[in-house]
């Protein structure tokens, strides 16, 4: 270590002295102190007395460290300590320390200070050159304070572009259109929906003109109205015609509101604008479906009763004629009110038909045939200037339901269809089947979403006559309507009934020139299905027949219903007649149909017996009592079914063809 | 320039007893808890360092001369972001505030000071050595540049780490001697060594 001369205030060097020796120290811009070996103040310039506003007489020789407490912190006072002793200089920061020598400003604020401190080892003191910082951390401040409130703009800016972009999205996205226009009408913004609902794309929606225009032109008051609306500020709701670019329209349920700028004035309006024909279509076939259903009451009441009445007049009718048989004349009037009532009875079958309460003999068939059956007995009712054709799809499509009542339902069609082709150039008439396949009718699923499930078959009956006008579609299926001056107006009335007794689904479409179609749509069984009535006879092989019964009034009448069906029938009338017969030939029998309670052996009995030496015979037991009361046995037995008498003849036909397979 | 591994060892110690005083003066200034390492220590000559020289960047350095026993010029550099982002952490003030430069060249001469102080303090004090100092100075700019005032022929290069909580800064503390200093350092050394 070098050596260290002797302290100034040792050597009673005065503040004059020293500051004769540095006399521009009073001139420079910074705070100049000095301190000697003891941290007594030996210099303090004119900048320090003007911060500090303590004369340098005041602080000249007294303790740094006393004067000043923060300069004895540990934080200064140890570091200060080192450059008293020779160490390397030092440095102490505003941003660290803000201040070491308190100088209070005008503002109340200490003046912040980056203080230097070097140890002058030719005078043995330490001189601390303290610039001021103070602006420089006032307009830090005042550039964090700005820079805080930038960002909390830019953060709720940033949080409003958001929102905006949020309720942006949310416009263009929603179902309904949405159009700003200016405050005449005219368009300036149109959402997705918008273009969706009208065809219109986004570029042509720009050359379109006022709102306005939209509407179906038929409105001749329409231009004035919303002139006025759009002048006068106020909100509109209401139904219009909008018309698609394809010239098509749809009914819309509209909202126009205004849209006024800060300063009152109105800028704007905004139309919320939903296609309600969906809507509308529902309202309306639920207001059908509700009317038909009333008419379905209303014509099943007054059906029934008076087919009662009329039960009643045919029966006394029939008495009467005999009784006059000898008056030729009243024999006469009483056929002609025969007649009369006949012709009435059809008219009441064919109400209740539509009331779906008529007689209903539901079997299984396949449609196919039906309908190649259909087409030969169609065809004589058909005019031979009318071309008729037809074609069928290959497979059978099974249907269960009354083969006459549906027959008699396309007879009707036909039948108009026939009269629509009157004075026609080359009339025709087509009968398709075909399964219903929804992908080549999306416009029949829409219209119909009940199609989307389940099999469905497909009969056509199109012509090319004089069409059905539009407004008199919705009517055409209701009793008593008719177009034709002697139509009873229950042909199409039968025809709807029959098709809903059947659970099907039946559409028209027409045009007065092209003609109409008739669409019915028939749930068709699964694949597996036994086949159809009508060819089940065809298929059905003869069998040898064992039928046991103890009452007569049930053998004779089954006897001839089975014989009737193509089999040979034996009888036997108990149980052990049945055995005795059964064992003369044990192969020789495919069947044997037997009553359960009998006198001397029962059939349960009867038919174990016959099994032991045929163990595969099909058995059918016959009860007339409830089929809950017959004993477990019989349930558990393989090959053999419990039926109720009185025998339902299709019931019994299909039993048997399944217990022969 | 050849140096033993014995002399690089006790010249590594040296160094890190002095950063380990630096950095318990700056735990009295700071609320965070700092440690300082030496890891390594390299010499070099001017001309080898001005070939590869640490840092490629914008560096920030400060520096102050000695000159006594031995003489030449000691320096802290950092990469300027490690430099702004030591502040940050230092201060709590925003990185990237260009604002805050002045005060942050105030801070990092302040950090600097301290650090070097504690190298040189710890180097003048084993060596009893007599050292006098210039004022520290603080200097942005290429390193390259920075060095190029420096008429040293031997270079001690120790690369200095910061742990501020979860933060690890490198900068590089540069001591320039001239050879002959450098030598009598070694000297210094190998007497104390030997002692």
């Amino acid at each position: 270590m070098s050596e260290r001369n002797p302290s100034l205030t040792d050597q009673n060097l005065t503040d004059q002295s020293l500051a004769g020796q540095f006399p521009l120290l009073d001139h420079i811009a910074s705070g100049i102190l000095a301190i000697d070996r003891d941290a007594n103040i030996v210099l303090w310039n004119n900048n320090m007395e003007q911060w500090s506003a303590q004369p340098r007489q005041q602080v000249l020789g007294k303790s740094l460290f006393e004067l000043f407490p923060r300069t004895a912190e540990d934080m200064f006072k140890v570091r200060i300590d080192e450059v008293l002793r020779g160490g390397a200089p030092i440095i102490f920061s505003a941003q660290l320390h803000h201040h070491l020598i308190p100088c209070l400003q005008a503002n109340g604020e200490f003046r912040a200070q980056l203080v230097t401190v070097t140890w002058l080892n030719d005078h043995q003191i330490a001189l601390f050159s303290i610039q001021d910082q103070s602006e420089q951390l006032r307009l830090i401040e005042q550039y964090k304070t700005s820079a805080q409130a930038l960002k909390i703009e830019l953060d709720q800016r940033q949080k409003l572009e958001q929102k905006n972009l949020q309720l942006a999205t949310a416009i263009n996205q929603a179902g309904e259109a949405i159009i700003i226009t200016d405050q005449q009408g005219y368009l300036e913004y149109t959402n997705k929906a918008f273009m969706q609902q009208t065809g219109w794309s986004e570029d042509e929606i720009k050359k379109l003109s006022r709102y306005d225009a939209l509407f179906d032109k038929n409105d001749i008051h329409l231009e004035s109205q919303f002139n006025v609306l759009f002048n006068s500020g106020e909100t509109w709701t209401g139904r219009k015609e909008i018309m698609r670019k394809d010239g098509s329209h749809f009914t819309s349920s509209i909202s126009i509101a205004p849209i006024f700028g800060e300063d009152g004035k109105l800028t704007h309006h905004i139309v919320i604008q939903e296609d309600i024909s969906q809507q509308l279509n529902m309202e309306e076939k639920f207001r059908h479906t509700q009317k038909q259903e009333a008419l379905v009451t209303l014509i099943g009441g007054i059906a029934h009763d008076f087919n009662n009445l009329l039960a009643g007049l045919i029966g006394q009718v029939y008495l009467a004629s005999r009784e006059v048989a000898d008056m030729p004349k009243t024999a006469e009037r009483m056929k002609k009110i025969q007649a009369a009532s006949q012709d009435a009875s059809e008219i009441v079958k064919q109400l209740l038909t539509f009331a779906r309460q008529g007689e209903h003999h539901a079997k299984e068939f396949s449609l196919k045939s039906f309908i190649n059956e259909f087409v030969k007995l169609a065809r004589h009712n058909v005019p031979e200037s009318i071309h008729f054709s037809s074609t069928f799809e290959s497979s059978n499509m099974n249907f269960r339901g009354d083969a006459d009542q549906l027959q008699q339902s396309l007879l009707n069609i036909v039948q108009n269809a026939v009269e629509a082709c009157a004075g026609i150039d080359e009339p025709h008439i087509e009968v398709n089947l075909s399964s219903f396949d929804g992908n080549s009718h999306n416009d029949l699923l829409k219209k119909y979403p009940v199609l989307r499930h389940g099999n469905f078959s497909h009969i056509e009956i199109r012509d090319n006559g004089n069409g059905i006008a539009e407004h008199l579609l919705d009517r055409i299926f209701d009793p008593f309507f008719s177009t034709k001056q002697l139509g009873s107006g229950l042909g199409l009335a039968m025809v709807m009934g029959c098709v809903r007794h059947h659970n099907g689904i039946i559409d028209v479409e027409s045009n007065l020139t092209r003609g109409s179609c008739f669409h019915l749509f028939l749930p068709i069984l699964g694949s597996n299905t036994a086949a159809s009535a009508i060819n089940s006879h065809a298929t059905t092989r003869s069998a040898n027949i064992l039928l046991v019964d103890d009452d007569e009034r049930v053998l004779e009448p089954t006897k001839e219903l089975l014989e009737c069906m193509g089999h040979h029938v034996t009888l036997a009338c108990d149980g052990r007649v049945a055995c005795d017969i059964f064992k003369q030939q044990v192969d020789h029998w495919d069947l044997l149909i037997s009553d359960i309670v009998m006198p001397h052996m029962d059939g349960l009995a009867a038919s174990k017996e016959m099994r032991l030496l045929r163990p595969d015979l099909p058995v059918i037991y016959a009860t007339g009592y409830d089929q809950s009361l017959v004993t477990g046995d019989v349930r558990k037995m393989g090959n053999t079914i419990l039926i109720s008498k009185p025998f339902n003849p299709d019931k019994l036909d299909e039993l048997i063809n399944k217990m022969l397979k | 320039m050849d140096i033993s591994s014995n002399q690089k060892d006790a010249l590594t110690e040296l160094i890190n007893i002095g950063v380990g005083h630096a950095a318990s003066t700056l735990n009295f200034l700071i609320d965070h808890k700092i440690r300082l390492t030496v890891p390594e220590i390299e010499i070099k000559s001017l001309q080898e360092l001005k070939g590869a020289p640490p840092v490629e960047a914008e560096s920030s350095s400060v520096s102050m001369n000695f000159h006594g026993d031995f003489s030449g010029n000691t320096s802290l550099t950092f990469p300027l972001e490690s430099a702004r982002t030591l502040v940050a952490v230092l201060t709590g003030e925003a990185a990237d505030s260009a604002e805050l430069d002045d005060l942050r060249s105030g801070t990092l001469a302040e950090v600097g000071n301290i650090l070097l102080n504690g190298v040189m303090g710890s180097l003048s004090n084993m060596l009893a050595a007599s050292l006098d100092y210039s004022v520290p100075t603080y200097q942005e700019g290429y390193l390259n540049n920075l060095l190029g005032y420096q008429q040293a022929e031997a270079v001690l290069m120790a690369r200095a780490i910061f742990y501020i909580d979860e933060l690890c800064i490198s900068g590089n503390i540069i001591l320039f001697f001239e050879l002959e200093s450098f030598h009598a350092l070694l000297k210094a050394i190998d007497e104390e060594v030997t002692a």
